[in-house]
């Protein structure tokens, strides 16, 4: 592709020939200090708190703390092209990112610039970060389900579109991993996704959006980037941009899922900037309102009301505890802002139950609303037998001799707990999480061996969809458990299991 | 101490603090007395013309070695004749409680208050060479009426605004400059350019 040079100077001759000079008026400041990605600005008398200002180098900064005599402001870019003495401007204007479509299927760093090499996003609309969530008459109750396409989550802590649920374990026990498959499986549901990864590794940072392409999933999902290396205030604004781009999208009535890995680095980045803004530390050195930076975000994640086009954002914050500790600050606090939690757990993870979800202690706060009433009713005491069968499990381990029906019950559990289990990258329609679920509590694997209940699910599902495809299309449509379905199911599962070797 | 806002960058909050509290009571002493302008335009040429020449006296100011009763004689020598009283009181007191190193932020504080209370604006005009006194009289007038207070004009030279003026109220700043319509200009025209660019690669993709 070759550029008419003679065009391009047309363009800047015209646009020279057409400048009219004017007055530029503007609200200055000095550079008192700056490091650490803060500046200590003296005068910028008239400038509001969350306002941008500019320095010489084309680095904007957010006004952060106002001071009787000074302005502390948090750049958001290299603050090594600034010195002291330097000018600073206020713009009159808040930060703001952009948004609509071009965003789709990018990486983009909390500004909204690209990092992936394909070229300037080109949208013409704009929203700030910062603001405040939709109040109560502009929503309406969850009701609507967010397949995650996860057994374990759909079908015990199901989560509905506007719901915030929260993915909370330690190191390494795959938070990111259920994050990602709940991505996976919005394809071809029109719902858009929004990957916010504050504080990561670079390196793994590229692993998701690696395993985004590969599954074809970065169509409809945007990536904002905050990683290791970014400065504190890139960290710390990352989540609230991320948020803005997908309101643009729930307000025109359609639905997101927000993604926020993770939030214990975006707490660990805000601890920073207060510090060095000399703002009152508190618990863990966090300053008094960390709760409030979490709770404002999480605030915008909303249904919205028929009136309003009734779309929804979901988000699924993460956060890491160390050592499995979750009395620890930001963790009880984002425990109490969210409407449940999937907790995972490194001993599960060992043991090789992937989703290493704990039943016991997971929730979801608007459960049942988010579930068609088929799944509800394959999956209605589930959750309760999975945390009985853990008790009883303990118990059968001192080696008494159980009666029949504990044994039984035992039996139930253990083939239960074989089928929650679920590869990576590989989400679950409805349809087929309500068939192998049905076989399951329904007792028809209680004659299979447990390590054959894996084989047994994927056979069944592949005769399903080889004979019967109708029948997971009816699921859908009929929605409920009719004597009809379950017939059909039935049939199914007495046709496969004469041909299953056990 | 002593430094303390003689950069315009170097900030202390408290010796901008102690500068307000010092400057409110000696106004407010010279305002009984009548004489408000007589006592901080000596302050100012005791900062600017007398401190400002001769470092060792504004080094004994500050070193703490040098007893109280020293400084306050000292003081006495000094100005003892020349100085308006009041002022020279005032300078006592602030020897007695070893604040003479914030002398500085006391007489900016001073100036900003009498200003503030005269409605009397302290504008700051830069431009590329020295305007003459006929051109500042003009202009004064000119900022006089259209901001409708008494304008103290300073005029500073920086070469770097090639023409034109730059003119600070405050914290904000009017630029006329060449410069800034040069920083303008291009801007728009990059801005320009660039959408152009990319509305020529649309239609050349599609």
């Amino acid at each position: 592709m070759k550029f008419n040079s003679d065009e391009i100077a047309s363009v800047i001759q015209a646009e020279i020939q057409q400048f009219g000079s004017q007055v530029d008026v503007r609200e200055v400041g000095s550079v008192l200090e700056v490091g650490d990605g803060i500046a200590r600005v003296y005068g910028l008398s008239n400038v509001m708190a969350g306002e941008m200002v500019e320095f010489p180098s084309g680095v904007t900064g957010l006004a952060f703390n106002l001071e009787e005599k000074s302005v502390g402001v948090i750049i958001l870019g290299d603050y090594l092209t600034i010195n002291e003495g330097d000018e600073v401007r206020s713009l009159g204007r808040l930060l703001s990112v952009p948004v609509g479509n071009a965003v789709l299927g990018r990486v983009l760093d909390p500004l909204g610039n690209p990092l992936d090499g394909k070229g300037p996003v080109s949208s013409s609309e704009q929203r700030p970060v910062e603001l405040i969530a939709a109040g109560i008459a502009e929503r309406q109750p969850v009701h609507q389900p967010m397949q995650t396409g996860i057994k374990a989550i759909d079908a015990m802590t199901p989560i509905g579109r506007g719901q915030r649920e929260l993915i909370i374990g330690d190191r390494k026990t795959g938070k990111t991993a259920v994050a990602l498959d709940a991505i996976i499986n919005q394809k071809n549901t029109g719902v858009k996704c929004f990957y916010i990864a504050i504080g990561q590794k670079d390196s793994s940072v590229a692993l998701v959006i690696d395993a985004l392409e590969k599954h074809g999933a970065m169509d409809y999902t945007t990536v904002i980037v905050s990683g290791a290396s970014a400065p504190a205030p890139l960290q710390y604004v990352a989540p609230y941009a991320g948020t803005a781009m997908a309101e643009h999208f729930m307000y025109q009535g359609e639905h997101c899922l927000v993604v926020y890995d993770d939030l214990s680095k975006q707490a660990v980045a805000y601890r920073e900037l207060s510090l060095l803004m000399r703002r009152p530390p508190g618990r863990e050195a966090f300053p008094g309102d960390v709760f409030y930076c979490h709770s404002r975000l999480l605030e915008r994640s909303v249904k919205l009301s028929k009136e309003l086009g009734g779309g929804s954002i979901t988000s699924l914050p993460i956060i890491e505890t160390l050592e499995g500790e979750v009395s620890a600050y930001i963790p009880t606090n984002v425990i109490s802002i969210t409407d449940g939690q999937i907790y995972l757990q490194p001993d599960l993870f060992f043991a090789g139950i992937r989703p290493a979800m704990n039943v016991g202690i997971s929730v979801s706060r608007v459960g049942g609303a988010a579930q068609i009433k088929a799944m509800k009713k394959v999956a209605g005491g589930l959750r309760l037998d999975l945390a009985s069968f853990r008790e009883l499990e303990a118990f059968a381990q001192l080696g008494t001799e159980l009666d029949p029906a504990t044994q039984a019950k035992l039996d139930r559990g253990y083939r239960m707990v074989e089928l929650l289990k679920q590869q990576q990258y590989q989400p679950m329609s409805v349809s087929e999480q309500i068939i192998s679920l049905y076989a399951a509590t329904r007792g028809h694997l209680d004659d299979v061996a447990v390590d054959r209940v894996r084989d047994f699910e994927i056979g069944l599902l592949n005769h399903v969809k080889d004979r019967a495809p109708e029948l997971l299309q009816k699921i859908v449509e009929v929605g409920d458990l009719t004597s009809e379905v379950e017939d059909g199911i039935k049939a199914a599962i007495t046709a496969f299991k004469a041909g299953f070797k056990k | 101490m002593s430094e303390a806002n003689s950069v315009d960058t170097v900030f202390d909050d408290e010796s901008l603090h102690v500068g307000q509290v010092y400057a409110k009571a000696l106004l407010a002493a010279s305002q009984a007395e009548g004489k408000v302008d007589a006592i901080v335009d000596q302050l100012e040429s005791l900062v600017k013309d007398v401190l400002a020449k001769q470092p060792a006296l504004s080094a004994a100011f500050v070193n703490p070695k040098i007893p109280v009763e020293s400084s306050v004689e000292l003081l006495d020598r000094v100005f003892g004749k020349t100085m308006d009283p009041l002022l020279l009181k005032a300078l006592k007191v602030m020897a007695r409680r070893r604040r003479l190193g914030m002398i500085g932020s006391i007489h900016q504080a001073a100036v900003k208050m009498r200003d503030e209370s005269q409605g009397r604006l302290q504008v700051t005009v830069t431009t590329a060479h020295p305007l003459d006194a006929a051109a500042l009289n003009h202009l004064r007038g000119k900022l006089n009426s259209m901001l409708h207070a008494e304008v103290a004009l300073n005029n500073k030279v920086d070469p770097s605004v090639i023409g034109g003026l730059l003119v600070r109220i405050g914290d904000t700043v009017f630029d006329g400059s060449v410069d800034g319509q040069l920083n303008q200009m291009k801007k728009s025209t990059l801005a320009k350019a660039e959408q152009a660019i990319r509305e020529k690669l649309s239609t050349l993709s599609s």
